[in-house]
């Protein structure tokens, strides 16, 4: 089965550090979490894996094939969903979507289709005429979001996808990544909301000033660091200051100025 | 406190609603755009003012001669600052943004509007000074080269004039754009003209830089044909009236020196013309008030109907619904575009032409150059014949030829180049099917619309027969500098990194003259085709062109695009890595 290789990615920025020696398998059918704190890497390996950036040292193979050898044959297997949804704000969501499918080369009738189908299922066929500018954030996630899976991806990168996004379309996402996992997709779910991570995904990855920190599944970790919850064991391992008395002077400096 | 702090972030918005690129540094924009300006201006003055510097003339014959130049500078401020409001079209007035951003915070209407009163005031008046500061010193103290008689004073009150009479002419200009930008909101109302804006801040861009490019040939023989029909009727002749009256008619007046017969001759002869103009000047003089007190009338009017259509509290949600044609779409994708990846480009490009404000306004300013230089052609050739002539025929690639010529730059600039992330995943090393949507997209919406506009007058003057050949040769020499503009281009169209040209300043006037040869070449090429004994020949060569052309697109080696390729600079300094 084609399974994904991160192997020893860094990548440096002027000289500085961004991402060291990070290493992982993603397998089909797997949802890999992607944990970190702001700054520690993810959007960085994210997009090294998704090939928008070349990595400093290191490679990401997929199917036992470095993918910066055919890069366009890679992301024909590839949806990705940044963490900023920036998108062409001329362009109606409709428009956007044709671009991204014709792009793709998917026929006509079928990219219609899909276009109405995912529209209409993330609420947008009100807006899909609407120039993006006019878009709110959580409208431009769904739009990403339907251009990354149209074309049936193997592999589904996820780059803090719930920004923006409301209640209903958070868990609606949940359940999703979920059941493109169980069809087999090969899941990398980067996100800031430990609560979504421990629900979603099989194993998780924890980055930490660019270094993996962990990587095991979440019931691995729970009895290794003997905490309940994935929010200790990620307190254990990233969080330096305590987050309450932070939060206590934080409260104290707003009422200073008062 | 409120007002200075928004009236600083109105000003902001000015520099950061940027033409040259979205993205580029403010403090570099405003050298560039400031320095353009600036070195526009002083060449031009230096450049006119050449003539006092290197002769010896008369009262008379100066005083005729300062009135052409004195209606160039008048216009030139005027339509300039006209150009830079036009530009700032959607910044010269409150809009949803502001409404959005500031409504909530605890400052009141009042001082949000007089704050963008001001930013707007100190911007004008900001570009007016750049565009007649170094003419103002320069204009009066060359004339004084040639007129040995002028005191020093006099210089002095003469740059004090110019400065005063092309300030209120700039300020003329600008009032005129936000009067015109105010009634159509007024009239329109506030859904419908958020809607129609973006047309006709082109429509103004391109009428106004038309104008801008016909001033040079236009301020000659001011003197002969300036007073009289509808010359005189011109704003800038009101200035000009204007100037004369407030320096009271100096130059001509200035005591005679001894000269030769000859010059003595001609300044009788100047004399005798400028005493002939002297009675109207109070008259045009006076419509400069009348000229403002018009404008301004118009702008307070328009600005209070405005503020009475304006939704309460500014909650105007304009939805900018993009229309589909879906016929239009279904025989597009039938006759024009039949692949998938040429589909995509040709509808990005459409999109991209027209809706990104830095693709739009740079076909505006290249529709007014072609629209100018059209003007000046047709000037110069014998419509009355009714013979075809080589400058009927060069006005039609002019116009084309000027709009593919920008089209052929803004391939390179992309509108939105954080959003190319989403192309860089699709991509599928489509670029030369991509790039043929992309320049069918261009013949479609640029090239066809000019060869259209050309083909009424056309038939009028030389039948409908000859205007089909003429637009049929049109389609024919469009396709063909399409062609060779795109050889040798190997990147995605409006998605890769903006890479200045290296050695611009060098290569952009070959390209210019290149232009001009062909389009006359090009002229006398159809002339030959559609009068002459053997129009084979003549097609026969546009086509073995094209093949030539043709063959060398499909020969060029595909490599993989580059979408984020650095600057050559950053690349030679080893600084993008």
């Amino acid at each position: 089965m084609s399974e994904l290789r991160a192997n020893k990615l860094s990548k440096h920025f002027s000289g500085v550090r961004v991402v060291k020696d990070v290493t992982f398998t993603l397998k089909p059918g797997e949802i890999v979490g992607y944990l970190g704190p702001n700054g520690s890497g993810k959007t960085t390996t994210a997009r090294m894996v998704a090939g928008l950036l070349e990595p400093s040292s290191g490679t990401v193979h997929y199917d036992g094939r470095d993918v910066r050898e055919d890069l366009v044959a890679f992301r024909r297997r590839l949806g990705y969903i940044p963490e900023e949804p920036f998108l062409y704000p001329f362009l109606s969501g409709r428009e956007y979507l044709q671009l991204v499918g014709r792009l793709r080369e998917m026929p006509e009738p079928v990219l219609g289709s899909k276009i109405d189908g995912f529209l209409g299922l993330f609420s947008l066929s009100h807006a899909a005429d609407q120039s993006i500018s006019s878009y709110s954030k959580g409208m431009r996630q769904k739009i990403v979001i339907s251009a990354a899976l149209m074309h049936d991806p193997e592999i589904v990168i996820f780059d803090e996808p719930e920004t923006g996004l409301d209640v209903t379309s958070t868990m609606m996402l949940r359940h999703l990544v979920r059941l493109l996992a169980s069809r087999g997709k090969a899941i990398l779910y980067s996100s800031h909301i430990l609560e979504v991570v421990e629900k979603v995904c099989d194993r998780i990855l924890v980055l930490h000033r660019g270094d993996v920190v962990a990587d095991d599944s979440i019931e691995s970790l729970r009895s290794l660091m003997s905490k309940s919850s994935l929010e200790g064991v990620f307190a254990q391992l990233v969080i330096r200051d305590d987050p309450e008395q932070l939060a206590r002077e934080l409260a104290d400096l707003s009422s200073l100025s008062a | 406190m409120a007002w200075r702090h928004l009236t600083k972030l109105f000003l902001r918005q000015f520099l950061e609603n940027d033409l040259v690129s979205p993205d580029s540094d403010r403090a570099h924009l405003l050298a560039v755009v400031g320095a353009g300006l600036v070195s526009l201006t002083l060449f031009a003055s230096m450049f006119l003012s050449a003539a006092y510097a290197m002769s010896v003339l008369t009262p008379g014959q100066a005083a005729v001669m300062t009135l052409n130049d004195k209606f160039f500078y008048v216009s030139m401020a005027m339509l300039i600052t006209a150009l830079v409001a036009a530009a700032q079209w959607d910044a010269l007035a409150l809009d949803q943004r502001d409404s959005a951003i500031l409504d909530p915070l605890p400052v009141r209407p009042s001082i949000i509007r007089w704050a963008k009163l001001t930013a707007v005031a100190i911007f004008g008046a900001a570009v007016a000074l750049a565009v007649n500061a170094f003419p103002t010193f320069v204009f009066p103290w060359m004339v004084s080269f040639s007129l040995r008689q002028m005191r020093a004073t006099e210089v002095f009150w003469m740059m004090g004039i110019h400065a005063s009479i092309t300030l209120a002419a700039a300020a003329f200009g600008y009032l005129v754009v936000m009067a015109v930008r105010e009634s159509l909101c007024a009239v329109l109302g506030p859904q419908l003209f958020t809607r129609m804006s973006p047309t006709f801040q082109a429509s103004t861009i391109v009428l106004l830089g038309s104008l801008l490019f016909l001033v040079p040939p236009a301020s000659t023989r001011i003197a002969q044909r300036g007073f009289s029909g509808w010359w005189a009727e011109l704003p800038p002749m009101a200035f000009v009236g204007a100037y004369e009256e407030v320096s009271n008619n100096f130059i001509v007046d200035l005591p005679r020196r001894r000269v030769t017969a000859r010059m003595a001759a001609r300044d009788r002869e100047g004399t005798a013309l400028y005493e002939q103009r002297r009675p109207l000047m109070p008259a045009l003089a006076r419509r400069v008030q009348v000229l403002f007190g018009g404008v301004l009338s118009i702008l307070v009017a328009a600005s209070i109907v405005s503020a009475l259509r304006a939704p309460v509290g500014g909650a105007l949600l304009v939805t900018n619904e993009r229309r589909r044609s879906r016929a239009g779409e279904l025989i597009a994708n039938a006759v024009i575009v039949r692949t998938q990846a040429a589909r995509a480009g040709f509808y990005f490009a459409l999109a991209t032409l027209f809706r990104s404000k830095t693709h739009r306004l740079t076909l505006a300013c290249a529709a007014a150059l072609g629209l100018s230089m059209s003007f000046v052609v047709l000037t110069r050739t014998d419509l009355q014949s009714g013979d075809l002539r080589p400058g009927m025929l060069a006005v039609q690639p002019l116009l084309y030829g000027c709009l593919l010529a920008a089209f052929r730059h803004l391939v390179r600039v992309p509108p939105e180049l954080r959003a190319n992330w989403g192309v860089r995943l699709a991509w599928r090393a489509q670029r030369r099917a991509f790039t043929d949507g992309v320049c069918r997209a261009a013949m479609l919406s640029l090239a066809l619309p000019a060869i259209a506009l050309v083909f009424v007058p056309m038939a009028f003057v030389a039948g409908v027969q000859m205007a089909l050949a003429h637009a049929a040769l049109g389609v024919a020499g469009a396709v063909i500098l399409l062609e060779a503009m795109m050889l040798g281009y190997d990147k995605a169209p409006f998605t890769c990194n903006y890479i200045p040209i290296a050695g611009a300043k060098g290569i952009v006037p070959l390209y210019v003259i290149a232009f001009l040869i062909g389009v006359s070449a090009f002229a006398r090429l159809e002339l030959a085709i559609m009068t002459g004994d053997n129009p084979l020949r003549g097609i026969l060569l546009l086509a073995s062109l094209f093949a030539i052309l043709r063959i060398a697109a499909l020969r060029q080696r595909e490599l993989p695009v580059d979408f984020d390729e650095p600057p050559p600079a950053l690349q030679t300094l080893g600084l993008h890595t």
